[in-house]
């Protein structure tokens, strides 16, 4: 095969897919989203009412101060939940919050407002009723009292220690979702692979383009470029979640930067390529059986069901991450890389596994992507024939010439 | 010596049941322009996809540029398929500098080539279009200039001037004698067969996948030749010795020959008639379109097929 020519059309199937507008959006709506969503939360994470609160203390327990300015909170005390209720309803109060009498051994607490609670209002709330719980308490216990503690947990599969909150999630969650975009990202990319493929076809180039080029190399080319872009997406993606991540931890008070799972990470490298090609191969192979770009798209959302099974088996695999169905799915090729990165967050999958599952993923793409270019070889042989199943089997067979055919 | 630019020995194609090609043989020289002849289904097309690859022959011999075709004489063979299709989506430009540099040209010499052959067929203002936008005469000018960019010494046309008006005829014609004059092989394939007669050399007319006339244009119009002279005359022309019948138009005369008298021999006998003034006198050729019913037409008509007729 020649690497120039191989090179040509990967970037020609780069500019064609950059020049659509799919592209675009596919590339940037996950990520507006993120932004959107990081926005959202951000301006929301601290609004706390600025009118006063009601609070009715059926328990008898809390020390409530007329107003604890300290949180942002305006208090105001209610003689009852009538009382409290009719403020509520007049627009004197923003929100009510009732005590019961058994608040002490249940942890129950009412809230009653007219509006959804803005998020950061519990946060406040919490840290009002422990100092309330000891209104007489020194400075440095009513600061204790208040502050949830900061733990730090130690991954004994790497050694690694991790601070509570939002490093100790990071940590547990990225296989997880590493895996879930993985997913993501076969599904809005695997619509693009069969338009590309038959584009010649379509377009009424193929038999000029195929006297410069073998089918192959054509072939090889645009699976190229489909993966260059993919991980051109990836990265954009990854980038805007890393920035909405770095925001975050920024806002938390955070120093320095979270530790990172590295181990994730490269699996999620090591099993997501292969993984891509063989869905990538796949996707030709039905948009070359399709043989027009809408059916190829139409067909390619068949391979979106495949690329989400695991998602959908999630249930199970969660209740039993080292349990035979999960060990299965990690060895499918199929389903490889998002089981295996799902099972990451839960337990530590045996390299024995991992390794298994990158071999027989490697082996099932070359097949995929050898069966779609003798596919496509004969899909260029039936140039200007009727694209029969039939025809196109005995051309994948090699036996062209039986196959009816249009002369001139 | 230079190497023939095409040679096809002995050719069969079958699909299924139909014999699309059967026995076809023929060279083309460099520096000629060859007419590839035949009614539809003829199998012209399937030779073609033969000699560039794009199909297997069942039987034969093909070398293209003095080798099968292969990765080494790609560069060198430029192609305008009878289906007209470029990236519809792409604009005018990005395509013909890709298909530049898939038949080998630097990125630079492809973008030079694009812009000198655009402006050759006055499509230079149209570079930034998309393909899509392009009216048909405008896409078959610029498939054309795909074909053509790399200066192919082989080029390929499958009918080049359908559905081209009078003006874009006459930029493709310029462009096919370019083509030729720098020593590049061109092979037609047309139904026009006036084009055929006034720009090729020779000819190969196949018909029902079979050669049945093959050889130097004016040989085989010289075979066809009815022996009739068209003379314009005034005068009173009575009855003309050695002459079988006439037909007369206005003051045109069309005089079939009998069998031993020579237009020369009528026309001293025209010149030295009392009465008789000669304004014009010419031999009627038979025109390539007579020749091309004659042969298929009879073909048709069920009669048996004979060897080609070279």
């Amino acid at each position: 095969m020649n690497g120039r020519t191989i090179r040509l059309v990967a970037l020609q199937t780069i500019r064609q897919q950059v020049q659509s507008r799919l592209f675009w959006i596919m590339t940037l709506v996950l990520p507006a989203i993120i932004v959107v969503v990081s926005v959202i939360a951000a301006l929301t994470e601290t609004r706390v009412p600025q009118g006063p609160l009601g609070v009715v203390d059926r328990s008898g327990q809390l020390t409530i101060p007329i107003s604890d300015q300290e949180d942002g909170l305006p208090l105001v005390a209610q003689p009852d939940e009538a009382e409290g209720q009719r403020a509520l309803a007049s627009g004197e109060l923003q929100g009510l919050l009732v005590v019961p009498e058994d608040y002490l051994a249940s942890g129950h607490l009412q809230y009653h407002a007219v509006r959804q609670p803005a998020s950061g209002l519990e946060w406040a709330l919490n840290r009002f009723l422990r100092r309330a719980l000891a209104p007489d308490a020194p400075p440095w216990l009513a600061d204790r009292l208040s502050s949830d503690p900061a733990w730090s947990y130690e991954d004994l599969a790497s050694g690694r220690v991790l601070s509570s909150g939002l490093e100790a999630v990071l940590w547990g969650l990225l296989p997880m979702a590493l895996g879930m975009m993985f997913m993501l990202m076969l599904s809005t990319t695997l619509s693009s692979v069969g338009p590309a493929i038959v584009a010649e076809r379509e377009d009424r180039s193929l038999e000029m383009v195929l006297t410069s080029l073998r089918p192959s190399e054509l072939l090889a080319g645009k699976l190229l470029g489909l993966t260059a872009l993919t991980l051109l997406q990836l990265a954009v993606w990854l980038l805007v979640g890393l920035g909405a991540l770095a925001l975050g931890w920024w806002r938390g008070g955070q120093g320095g930067l979270p530790a990172l799972r590295w181990s994730a990470l490269l699996w999620a490298a090591l099993l997501g390529g292969p993984g891509y090609l063989l869905y990538a191969a796949l996707a030709a192979c039905l948009a070359i059986l399709a043989g027009g770009r809408e059916q190829a798209r139409q067909l390619s959302g068949l391979l979106v069901f495949l690329v989400m099974a695991p998602m959908f088996l999630t249930g199970f695999v969660f209740m039993a991450p080292d349990g035979a169905l999960a060990k299965a799915l990690t060895l499918v090729p199929f389903t490889a890389p998002s089981m295996a990165l799902l099972r990451m967050m839960m337990t530590e999958v045996p390299l024995w596994q991992l390794l298994v599952a990158l071999a027989l993923l490697w082996v099932s793409a070359a097949l995929c992507i050898w069966l779609a270019a003798r596919l496509f070889r004969a899909l260029s042989l039936l140039y200007g024939q009727r694209l029969s199943p039939r025809a196109l089997w005995r051309a994948f067979l090699g036996r062209t010439s039986s196959g009816a055919g249009r002369m001139g | 010596m230079q190497a023939l630019a095409l040679e096809v020995e002995d050719l069969f194609k079958s699909f299924g049941d139909v014999q699309a090609v059967r026995g076809v043989s023929f060279v083309v020289g460099h520096g000629e322009i060859f007419g590839l002849l035949g009614s539809n289904g003829a199998g012209k097309t399937t030779t073609i996809r033969m000699v560039l690859d794009l199909i297997q022959p069942d039987s034969g011999r093909i070398a293209v540029l003095g080798a099968p075709f292969g990765e080494a004489t790609k560069a060198r063979v430029g192609y305008l398929p009878e289906e007209r299709g470029l990236y519809r989506d792409m604009k005018l430009w990005d395509v013909l500098v890709y298909l530049g540099q898939l038949k080998g040209l630097s990125a630079a010499l492809a973008r030079q080539r694009t812009e000198h052959y655009l402006r050759m067929v006055e499509l230079w203002e149209a570079r930034n279009l998309k393909v899509e936008a392009l009216s048909r005469g405008m896409g078959q000018k610029a498939q054309f200039v795909a074909a053509a960019q790399h200066e192919p010494d082989l080029v390929i046309i499958d009918e080049p001037f359908s559905g081209l008006d009078p003006v874009n005829t006459a930029v493709i014609r310029s462009l096919i004698y370019s083509m030729r004059d720098r020593g590049a092989a061109v092979i037609m394939s047309t139904h026009q067969m006036h084009q055929v007669e006034e720009m090729c050399q020779r000819i190969l007319l196949i018909d029902r996948g079979r050669p049945v006339l093959y050889g130097d244009l004016d040989e085989i119009r010289e075979r066809f030749s009815s022996n009739a002279v068209e003379v314009a005359l005034s005068g009173a022309l009575g009855e003309v010795p050695g002459v079988l019948r006439s037909e007369q138009r206005e003051d045109v005369y069309r005089l079939y020959l009998a069998e031993g008298t020579t237009p020369e021999a009528l026309l001293r006998y025209l010149v030295s008639a009392p009465g008789v003034e000669v304004h014009r006198f010419e031999r009627v050729r038979t025109s390539l379109d007579e020749i091309f019913v004659q042969t298929v037409g009879h073909r048709a008509e069920g009669t048996s097929e004979g060897e080609v007729a070279a």
